[in-house]
């Protein structure tokens, strides 16, 4: 871990009380808390030393890197130098092949107890040989990599719950880092991929509390995982007063209504995309006119068609009320042949009474 | 990409024929907040990063509050705007990177932004380095 | 042991399998038991009745539908009780509109819907109704006495899917998929217990009406 706190770094550079001041401010809204924490963040801040961090690049299809890079507060440059020392990162690195390794050692060992581990992709069980960095199979390489961890935090769906790798019928046997770190703190930040301020506002987290964030039962921090799409979407109001887009360009899709009906899974998504949106604050999949896909929950690929409305059956149910009404006719019919018999033996074994039947005295006549 | 970049693009944003209701609640909280700070001397920042606005409703916010006397404007890591409303009290602050993209923005309830005034720590600095024969 | 490791999982499964399985028994339930109605058929007529069977029976099960002073003297609370419950009942089950989308996409049919705080007002309406029949069932001693399990099955399995859809629509379970799940789910129990009840009163109703109506409508000897 370096020696220099995060405040006698940028001191350095000759930055201000002021610089200082609005840096924090733009971190603590960054982290999602209320401009109150400021002056707390500050002091964090103050004695904040810089993590090691290690990247480890699985099942992955590095747009969660690319979503990182996009990150614009702070800049990823910013983040890289100044926030943490990202000593590994085999997208980002200069270094590679054997060189690349060392890195990876060498931090492991200089910080040991001490650094984060940042984890996007699955991890294949299945056969290793489906994913390996310079020979070492992925499982080897997070076993070996999170044994001297501080913390581990789970970036995208892939590394949080599987995600596409895993998807039925999952042919490399993927599994997410949660179901094999047990012994270590595991933050997971889902989304395919996660809004980038998030993944560096956890990061920041870290840095600046040295510890980790409340967590939901998902492992997901709750300061941006606590509230669903639903809960905070704009569009809401539409969705109470029962006006929908009932096609991607009718009326009520000009309009701005709700898009329930268009499949949305806001109702069951938990995350920040309604508040913090994408690329620069500048809109988010449902101010464009697409309901959520709900990337960040598990099993987001399995869970039937995006456009599907989220009250309808998944299943092929036409085909079981098929057979339903097949069999039920059948079976009814049997039983209503079965009560006929029944009836008609009843009938046929149906004897008459006569009036002489019901004279008490007959014997004694 | 630079706002400038994104601001060029000429995009219509149709804004919606009805109330989400953050208007109501974030002008709710900055009148209680201006109670406060009139009878209690209570400094009070919203961030405005936190909201989940509608398309034009941040822009709508922004031109209710209008301009009022004094803007000021800070270079710390990038450009800072500091203006006040036209409802005295009522500070807006945009904090730019050096990319000129913008990483906060905040509704101060105050008679002055804490960050307008100089920093103890740097005049304790400019003591320092002041030289008496330049 | 979990058998959902996350209450998606949970989700996925009440929307897809055990959904599968609730329709399933709940088709086969009521076309055997529709059959059974049907095929016990009735005695040829021989002789040539004047007027018709399908109008009187059709004007019958809307008839029907109104009460008659006599039953409404005799159990005003259960008269006028039971129409608030049916009305928010339908109110509910046909005017929200995640439920209107699972009928066009079961049927292909649709209608507008209500909004949800007129449906929401509905389903505590319908709640209340439901928790004062039980009340008077377990109050009024002729009723306590003729009351079998069944009838208090029926009562819960009717109140479940209107307790959870409340409960999801308000939230107030986390994670929402867990609260909607269990919302599926009971009305699953209902799909399932429903043709093996005095539920299936929902559908045998029409038949009961207009037979009593035909019957009404015919005019002339039987042989």
């Amino acid at each position: 871990m370096n020696k220099q706190t995060l405040f006698e770094l940028l001191q350095q550079q000759g930055i201000t009380r002021r610089g200082f001041m609005k840096y924090c401010t733009a971190l603590t809204s960054l982290m999602a808390l209320p401009p109150s924490m400021i002056p707390i963040v500050a002091n964090a801040l103050e004695s904040a030393r810089r993590p090691s961090v290690i990247w480890l690049s699985f099942q992955e299809c590095t747009g969660c890197t690319e979503s990182l890079t996009r990150s614009h507060s702070p800049t990823v440059e910013g983040l890289i130098f100044d926030h943490i020392s990202l000593d590994y990162h085999h997208t980002l690195q200069a270094a590679s092949g054997d060189a690349a390794e060392h890195a990876r050692e060498q931090a492991m060992k200089d910080n040991y107890g001490k650094y984060l581990v940042v984890v996007d992709g699955s991890i294949p069980l299945g056969d290793p040989g489906y994913s390996t960095i310079a020979g070492i199979s992925n499982l080897d390489m997070l076993n070996e990599t999170v044994a001297g961890a501080a913390a581990v935090i789970a970036v995208g769906t892939c590394s949080a719950y599987g995600g596409l790798p895993m998807a039925d019928p999952n042919p490399t046997g993927a599994v997410s880092v949660t179901s094999l770190i047990k012994d270590k703190p595991v933050i997971n930040v889902p989304g395919c991929p996660p809004i980038p301020t998030v993944i560096t506002g956890v990061l920041a987290h870290y840095l600046t509390f040295g510890s980790i964030p409340e967590l939901d039962e998902l492992g997901r921090p709750k300061v941006f995982y606590g509230q669903s799409i639903h809960d905070r979407c704009y569009r809401r109001p539409f969705y109470d007063k029962g006006l929908f887009a009932e096609t991607f360009d009718d009326e009520g899709a000009k309009k701005g209504w709700c898009l329930y009906r268009l499949g949305c899974k806001g109702p069951m998504t938990y995350n920040a995309c309604a508040t913090l949106k994408w690329n620069q604050q500048t809109s988010w999949p449902v101010e464009s006119g697409h309901g959520c896909l709900g990337c960040s929950e598990p099993n987001f690929w399995d869970a039937g068609s995006f456009y599907k409305a989220l009250s309808i059956p998944d299943g092929d149910y036409a085909k079981a009320a098929g057979y339903a009404v097949a069999t039920g006719v059948a079976v009814g019919a049997a039983a209503g042949f079965v009560n006929r018999k029944t009836k008609s033996t009843a009938v046929s074994q149906h004897t008459k009474v006569t009036v002489d039947d019901f004279e008490l005295n007959k014997d004694k006549k | 990409m630079s706002s400038e970049a994104l601001a060029d693009i000429k995009i219509q944003v149709e804004a919606p024929e009805y109330d989400s209701g953050n208007l109501h609640s974030i002008l709710s909280e900055i009148k209680f907040a201006l109670e406060q700070l009139l009878e209690q001397k209570k400094t009070h920042s919203i961030d405005l990063r936190a909201m989940p606005w509608s398309p034009g409703e941040e822009d709508k916010l922004e031109q209710y509050l209008g301009r009022g006397e004094i803007s000021v404007e800070l270079n710390a890591l990038g450009k800072s705007t500091f203006y006040e409303s036209r409802f005295s009290g009522i500070w807006i602050v945009t904090h730019y990177n050096q990319e000129d993209e913008i990483i906060g923005k905040l509704i101060e309830i105050t008679t002055m932004p804490e960050m307008i005034f100089s920093q103890y720590e740097d005049i304790k600095e400019s003591l320092e380095n002041i030289q008496i024969q330049p | 042991m979990e058998i959902f490791s996350t209450a998606n999982d949970f989700l996925l499964w009440v929307r897809g399998d055990a959904f599968n399985i609730a329709l399933t028994i709940l088709i086969i339930g009521v076309f055997i038991r529709l059959m059974e109605i049907f095929l016990l058929g009735r005695k040829k007529d021989f002789s040539e009745p004047r007027g018709t069977e399908w109008g009187p029976g059709l004007k019958n099960i809307v008839t029907r539908s109104v009460v008659d002073n006599g039953t409404f003297k005799r159990a005003p609370f259960v008269v006028v009780v039971g129409y608030i419950w049916h009305i928010c009942f339908f109110i509910v089950l046909l005017f929200f509109v995640p439920h209107i989308e699972l009928i066009n996409a079961m049927l292909g049919i649709k209608w507008p819907g209500l909004p949800s705080q007129f449906v929401d007002a509905a389903t505590v309406i319908a709640m209340v109704s439901l928790i004062a029949m039980l009340w008077h069932r377990l109050t009024h001693p002729v009723l306590k006495f003729l009351s079998t399990y069944e009838d208090y099955l029926v009562w819960f399995v009717t109140f479940l899917p209107l307790l959870t859809g409340y409960i999801a629509f308000h939230r107030m379970i986390d994670p929402y998929p867990l609260a909607l799940g269990l919302h599926i789910l009971s009305v699953e129990l209902l799909m399932v217990v429903f043709p093996f009840t005095k539920l299936m009163h929902a559908i045998t109703l029409f038949i009961a009406r207009w037979y009593t109506g035909a019957m009404m409508g015919r005019k002339g000897i039987e042989s």
